[in-house]
């Protein structure tokens, strides 16, 4: 069953095609990937799923619901979660707050959080629990309360993957998660990934290029180029697929 | 303890010795530490906004204005006490901060300020031209009373210390709940905070509304306190620039920012005595100074210097642990 399904997607910027006619279905479980060259339209399909980006034309359904009409914060009322490419954490925060700010879907009566009354305080006492659990399981307990903006590059990736499970999302798109990474990080994150995928039971779908770990992790893929869907199905088929191998590489390297 | 335990014993303390002062200390300054006050209040309500949730405003002199002619208005037709003036005052400000917050929605950064600067000015001129508010000639407010009792300068010191002592409790209350964070993640990255759920629309009017209520409390005691407002006080930018002065200085996003920078604004033009037009030039460079040595104010620098002062002491009791473990210290 699909969970996530976009149809004929347009965006235009001015006159240069961002997304034209863009087909991609998720389904419900799966870890699927998002591949194609710089300025392919990865992250402006991303943004249309979040509502930052509105669509000239298509439709995006995840669960059955149209996202057509929803504000950008609503998108995670549905589910769906998301991470940055570049890291976009509260840097002046620490990384329980940021996990704690990832829950904000769960903070109920806001006039009881702001007076802490009774309710707000059970709240917040629930809140930040869990967060400590996640924290832990992304081993990020020792930096607790360090401000983000001062942790290691592979620390602050694991925070914004926290933060992006706070809300129990049920779909995670992760855009380009281990780029800057090493393989050690690399190979840790792709753990990490597949965790999320089984133990949370959450649907993911990973922009990235970095095709070891996307032939690694995910199921099937869909190949963009210059906004259009070339193809899609598993990773080993689709890096021998020829229309796939001439968007990477260009036509003079085909069949040679 | 905990840094945060240390912070409420050294409110306490703080709050404590400010009730006993009038008693300890002979030729007691209670009406410039009562007006005072009123300048700290609305330094919270600015800090709110500009040091928490990132919306520069330099229009909060307006809303200062608001709650004071709220409650002068209302003194002088029907006679009403601070106590009424301090109920309705916030509560007019907090509406007209909402109507703001809704009409700034897509303005940020500079634009904002200056929105918001329209906004002080518009104020003041409905103050010096609309027959209403008496423009230069002002508004005289009788004797002060509380619960059917008159008080002067003394009292006054008492009802500002509590009024600032609630605000200020609000504004760490709302701070540290998920509504506060909420305000804070708009001000480190609007889009993160979108993907988190919060609706930026709602928690940045929210934002605009509590904050002009606060400095609208500010306000209406200034008004008590001077028994009188007039356009000539409220008819310019001025207070604003002062409020919007007092966060920089202080520290933005710190309650104790918000003491410091208040109360900075609000003395230096009373030490200044005969030179006090000096006060704007003393401010401007304590701004400029603020902004290029320690962009996290006063009380940035405040908190850096105590953490390294505890700091050194654990290493120095560290160091001394070592050395005693090692039979080389002079404990032996």
């Amino acid at each position: 069953m699909e969970s996530l399904s976009i149809w004929d997607v347009h965006v235009q910027f001015g006159g240069v095609k961002a997304l034209d006619g863009v087909n991609v279905g998720v389904p419900r479980g799966m870890i699927y990937g998002l591949i194609g060259p710089n300025g392919a339209g990865k992250t402006t399909l991303f943004n249309c799923v979040n509502r930052f980006q509105s669509y000239s034309a298509g439709t995006i359904h995840y669960r059955g619901r149209n996202l057509g009409s929803l504000a950008p914060h609503q998108v995670i009322g549905l589910g769906i979660a998301r991470t940055f490419q570049s890291i976009n954490l509260f840097r002046s925060r620490t990384t329980l707050d940021n996990i704690l700010i990832g829950m904000h879907t769960h903070l109920g009566n806001p006039i009881a959080a702001m007076l802490s009354l009774p309710g707000g305080r059970r709240r917040e006492a629930a809140m930040r629990a869990r967060a400590l659990r996640l924290a832990a399981m992304f081993g990020l307990e020792e930096v607790l309360e360090q401000q983000v903006v001062h942790l290691p590059f592979g620390y602050q990736k694991r925070v914004e993957l926290a933060r992006a499970l706070a809300a129990k999302p049920s779909l995670l798109l992760l855009d380009e998660p281990v780029a800057g990474c090493n393989e050690e990080e690399t190979s840790e994150l792709a753990e990490v990934i597949r965790r999320i995928n089984h133990e949370f039971q959450v649907t993911v779908v990973v922009v990235e290029h970095d095709m070891a770990l996307v032939a690694a992790i995910c199921e099937e893929v869909t190949v963009l180029h210059f906004g259009r869907t070339i193809a899609s199905g598993t990773p080993a088929a689709m890096l021998n697929h020829p229309a796939v191998v001439e968007a990477y590489l260009g036509e003079a390297n085909v069949g040679a | 303890m905990s840094e945060r335990g240390w912070q409420l014993i050294f409110t306490v303390v703080a709050f404590v010795g400010l009730a006993l002062l009038p008693a300890v200390v002979p030729g007691f300054y209670a009406s410039l530490l009562g007006f005072t006050f009123t300048y700290v209040i609305a330094a919270v309500g600015v800090n709110l906004l500009t040091g928490y949730t990132g919306l520069v405003t330099v229009g909060h002199g307006g809303f200062f204005a608001i709650g004071a002619y709220a409650t002068a208005l209302l003194a002088k037709h029907w006679g009403t006490s601070v106590m009424v003036g301090l109920i309705v005052g916030p509560a007019v400000s907090g509406a007209i901060g909402f109507a703001l917050g809704i009409i700034c929605l897509r303005l940020g950064g500079a634009f904002l300020a200056i929105a918001t600067l329209g906004f002080a000015l518009t104020v003041g001129a409905v103050l010096n031209n609309w027959p209403m508010f008496e423009g230069r000639t002002g508004i005289q407010l009788g004797q002060n009373i509380l619960f059917g009792y008159p008080f002067k300068d003394l009292g006054f010191y008492y009802v500002s210390l509590v009024v600032m002592g609630l605000i200020m409790l609000a504004s760490w209350s709302i701070v540290r709940s998920g509504v506060g964070r909420a305000f804070i993640a708009i001000r480190d990255s609007e889009r993160a905070a979108e993907a988190m759920g919060i609706n930026l629309r709602l928690y940045k009017t929210v934002a605009f509304a509590i904050s002009a209520a606060m400095t609208g409390a500010g306000g209406v005691l200034f008004a008590h306190h001077n028994r009188y407002v007039s356009a000539e006080t409220f008819g310019n930018a001025w207070l604003s620039v002062d409020f919007l002065t007092a966060v920089v200085i202080g520290g933005q996003g710190s309650l104790l920012g918000s003491v410091i920078g208040g109360g900075f604004v609000a003395l230096v033009p009373y030490y200044l005595g005969e030179l006090q037009d000096f006060a704007y030039i003393l401010n401007g460079a304590a701004l400029i100074a603020t902004l290029v040595f320690a962009p996290e104010g006063a009380a940035g620098l405040l908190g850096r210097a105590l953490r390294s002062v505890r700091r050194t002491h654990r290493t120095v009791a560290a160091v001394e642990t070592v050395a005693v473990e090692r039979g080389t210290g002079w404990n032996r």
